[in-house]
């Protein structure tokens, strides 16, 4: 094909030709299977390799006859039928709450320890104590809900347990982003997001939470002021602290025993 | 990193275990990836399942490999369905006539080969030289030749024209010397 050729079919494709060369160009598609053939492959190229577009298929397509035919066939059919019910399961699932018993047990003796150890060991980094905080935290369970639409958040809860945030973010945010207001789902996933050190996304989410009218929206200054500790911004990290304090918010305690120990540093 | 075999064999068979492992592995990545992309589950669950379909149709009709781990792999498909889907409204028109798409067997249909058309335009476009690579990953996007120019340094638009058209050429070459070139573009 001529450098000409090229030319002519490339301002096509971007929309670069007069009425009049478009008609032009098209007597050449009729006339000129050579040039034709060229244009056809050049469209898939350049529609395929484009986000905004798709290069799609012709139904008549041999190959696509014989996918059809394949796809009518009782293996493929079954296998359909399946990934339905499946899927619909997957969202009706619910699990034991044997394991809520277990899990709150086990966070319970966590959260005793780590506050012992937090106030025994005052020589711990910023790093260790936001570590010990968190772990300490008594984040609720999904698995207590039981309602079909926690599956998502409890199958969440257990990529966060596996300390898998990345995918456990993928689902926290959709959930988010779909304007379920839930106190734990943003907690969840700024604390993902602060393991992640996406630290200015934690604070918008923990500052989304602060902002809401959810009950437990106050969780919110705790978090915040774990995530700046985390990132060593110590006197913002106090600010927030002595805020829960004077007013009484949740874990007002913790953030006392926390604002001796950076005072004291 | 189970063998990707191991996932379409399950597919194929029917295999519940692996099936339901499937979806506990990507599913969640394909709903992030909709729903940031103007997508809602049901749109997801949707392009999943389609995905599922297109690799069991596929791998029944012709074993073929899966060079990467099977979730990549598989969100790459969920992406192209959803690409798909998004540009379905875009009027349709191939050989002078607009296509009619149905969600039914004959979309899942087109799909297969749309995106084994992908697959092979893509791999020849890994082949291409570095220099090409970058050349003709600006002409994909649509970059004019005027900022061709501008980016690589070249004397004229005309330098620029024929850097592109000796690439693609190239890259034409190599697609069509492809056994599967035939069956995928019937020119």
């Amino acid at each position: 094909m001529s450098l000409d050729d090229d030319i002519l079919i490339d301002n096509y494709l971007r929309g670069q030709l007069s009425d009049q060369e478009i008609v032009a160009f098209e007597l050449k598609l009729k006339s000129d299977d050579e040039f034709r053939k060229n244009v056809e492959l050049e469209r898939a190229l350049w529609v395929s390799q484009n986000e905004s577009d798709w290069s799609f298929a012709n139904p008549n397509n041999e190959e696509v006859k014989a996918y059809k035919k394949l796809l009518e066939e009782p293996g493929i059919q079954s296998l359909k039928k399946s990934l339905g019910q499946i899927n619909t399961t997957l969202k009706k699932d619910s699990k034991s709450t044997v394991k809520n018993w277990v899990y709150y047990m086990v966070a319970a003796s966590i959260a005793i320890f780590f506050c012992l150890n937090i106030f025994f060991n005052q020589n711990s980094s910023n790093q260790e104590l936001v570590d010990d905080f968190l772990s300490a935290s008594d984040l609720p369970s999904f698995t207590s809900r039981g309602a079909s639409e926690t599956e998502d958040l409890i199958l969440a809860q257990e990529f966060f347990e596996k300390e898998n945030f990345k995918d456990a973010l993928d689902i926290f945010i959709p959930i988010l982003d779909s304007g379920i207001k839930d106190a734990s789902v943003y907690l969840y996933t700024g604390i993902s997001q602060m393991k992640l050190k996406q630290y200015g996304k934690a604070e918008t989410t923990f500052d989304a939470l602060i902002a809401s009218d959810l009950l437990d929206a106050q969780k919110g200054y705790w978090y915040k002021a774990l995530l700046y500790l985390q990132q060593d911004h110590i006197d913002d990290c106090k600010t927030i602290l002595s805020h829960i304090v004077s007013q009484s918010l949740y874990n007002h305690t913790e953030a006392k025993a926390l604002l001796k120990v950076l005072n004291d540093d | 990193m189970k063998d990707p075999n191991y996932f379409l064999e399950g597919l194929v068979s029917n295999n519940e275990n692996v099936v339901r492992e499937i979806y506990k592995g990507s599913f969640y990545k394909v709903l992030s990836f909709i729903s940031r992309n103007k997508g809602s589950r049901p749109d997801a669950e949707d392009v999943f399942q389609n995905a599922l379909l297109q690799l069991a149709v596929r791998y029944k009709k012709n074993k073929f490999e899966i060079n990467s781990n099977f979730e990549a792999y598989l969100l790459v498909v969920c992406k192209n369905l959803w690409r798909r889907e998004l540009n379905k409204s875009k009027s349709l028109v191939t050989n002078d006539k607009v296509i009619e798409l149905k969600n039914d067997n004959e979309d899942i249909a087109l799909s297969v080969l749309e995106q084994e058309r992908w697959e092979l335009f893509n791999e020849y476009i890994a082949q291409l030289s570095e220099n090409c690579l970058k050349i003709m990953t600006l002409f994909f996007k649509r970059i004019s030749y005027a900022e061709m120019v501008k980016r690589f340094g070249y004397n004229s638009e005309t330098v620029a024209r024929q850097r592109v058209f000796k690439c693609k050429s190239k890259l034409k070459d190599m697609i069509k010397n492809d056994t599967r070139f035939k069956s995928l573009l019937e020119l």
